[in-house]
């Protein structure tokens, strides 16, 4: 399935075979520990499954300088 | 009574019964929106409590970077405070003269402030140390660009809010930058700057100083990084989440050091600074400073040196 993906300020469409936000995470090689997730538009957990078309946003938390 | 075991979908729903947005690990515990921004709540409200950080008729400068964590102690100490008469409080930005970061960030210093009714004021590295950083490092050549800034930063903060009559300087420095900061002075090998990090810093030092240095208090020393991000998304409160485009060195890979490791074993950071707090007082006594404490000759600021690190670096 495909979704979209906003990181760093890109949008990406990322295809991955099911699944749910951890998995997401781990074939992006995203430590969970660095990012808030956004599921169209809402805060959700790294556990929460996807389906095809979800639009997700990683919430970076480390900022600063 | 027993109490009823919970079946699998209760299990990952906060207590109240609602939809979880945030997991926290080291407790094993699923909250939701309105849960995690009260627990939140409590926890800064008890390290205000435990640690005496605010004191009546205390007048607070605000660091107000326009980042989620400056933005969020001033939200929650505002929410909090606000009732009181006896206390008064304002917000202090630095333009440290960064070109397409700085002046983004402070858009939304002014913004929140705005919304507060919070006094805002806004001071430059141009008007106290002579020269925007950009252009001091290309002068200078410089590598070591978060000393150089770090080194102006804490003197014209300090300098802004002694002016102001500030009685306390509040930051917004969370769990992960202090458990940063311990690391980074053990493999440094500074025991002597490790002796002084703390929720409440530089009172006893100030006093020797005839009170030129403003005590600093971190009312979120014990939040991890994510949760006040999650707060100040919560919240919906203006803030930046830019890089400062110089941002290198020791600390950024200690950073990414403490969170693989956070990944793998939830707590950590925690640990880490609850075992370091329990040792402070042994490191202390260990590496006490037997120098002078005095006057920088140049500025006239607090300094340990005949001239202060300030003017070493900054000439000012």
């Amino acid at each position: 399935m495909k979704v979209t993906v906003t990181y760093l300020g890109k949008k990406q469409t990322v295809q991955l075979g099911g699944g749910c936000v951890k998995d997401l995470l781990k074939q992006m090689n995203i430590n969970p520990e660095t990012v808030l997730v956004g599921k169209n538009g809402e805060i959700v957990l790294e556990t929460e499954n996807l389906k095809p078309g979800d639009r997700i946003e990683f919430i970076r938390v480390i900022s600063g300088g | 009574m027993p109490v009823p075991l919970k079946t699998k979908s209760e299990k990952n729903l906060c207590t109240c019964g609602k939809k979880p947005v945030f997991y926290r690990r080291y407790e094993g515990r699923y909250y939701c929106k309105a849960c995690f921004c009260e627990s939140f709540e409590k926890k800064v409200k008890k390290t205000i409590a435990k640690y005496k950080l605010i004191e009546k008729g205390d007048r607070i400068a605000f660091g107000l970077s326009g980042g989620k964590d400056s933005s969020a102690v001033l939200y929650l100490l505002h929410k909090i405070l606000s009732p009181r008469r006896d206390i008064k409080m304002f917000a202090i930005s630095m333009d440290e003269g960064i070109a397409g970061y700085r002046n983004e960030t402070l858009k939304k210093a002014k913004e929140l402030c705005k919304s507060l009714g919070v006094k805002h004021h806004i001071f430059s590295f141009k008007d106290i140390l002579g020269k925007p950083l950009d252009k001091k490092i290309i002068e200078r050549g410089e590598r070591d660009y978060c000393t150089l800034c770090g080194v102006g930063r804490r003197y014209v903060l300090n300098l802004a809010a002694r002016k102001l009559k500030a009685t306390k300087l509040c930051l917004g420095h969370n769990l992960d930058d202090e458990a940063q900061a311990v690391l980074m002075n053990f493999f440094r090998g500074d025991l002597l700057r490790a002796g002084r990090l703390g929720t409440k810093t530089d009172a006893a030092l100030s006093e020797k100083h005839g009170n030129l240095f403003i005590p600093r208090i971190k009312p979120l020393r014990f939040i991890p990084e994510k949760e006040v991000t999650l707060y100040a998304v919560l919240k919906k409160l203006p803030y930046s989440d830019l890089e400062c485009p110089y941002a290198q060195g020791m600390r950024f890979d200690v950073r990414d050091f403490l969170n693989e490791m956070e990944n793998k074993h939830p707590g950590m950071k925690f640990a880490l600074l609850e075992g370091y707090d329990k040792i402070v007082p042994a490191i202390s006594k260990a590496v006490q400073y037997k120098g002078k404490l005095s006057t920088c000759k140049k500025c006239g600021e607090p300094t340990s040196h005949e001239i202060c690190k300030t003017c070493q670096l900054w000439k000012v």
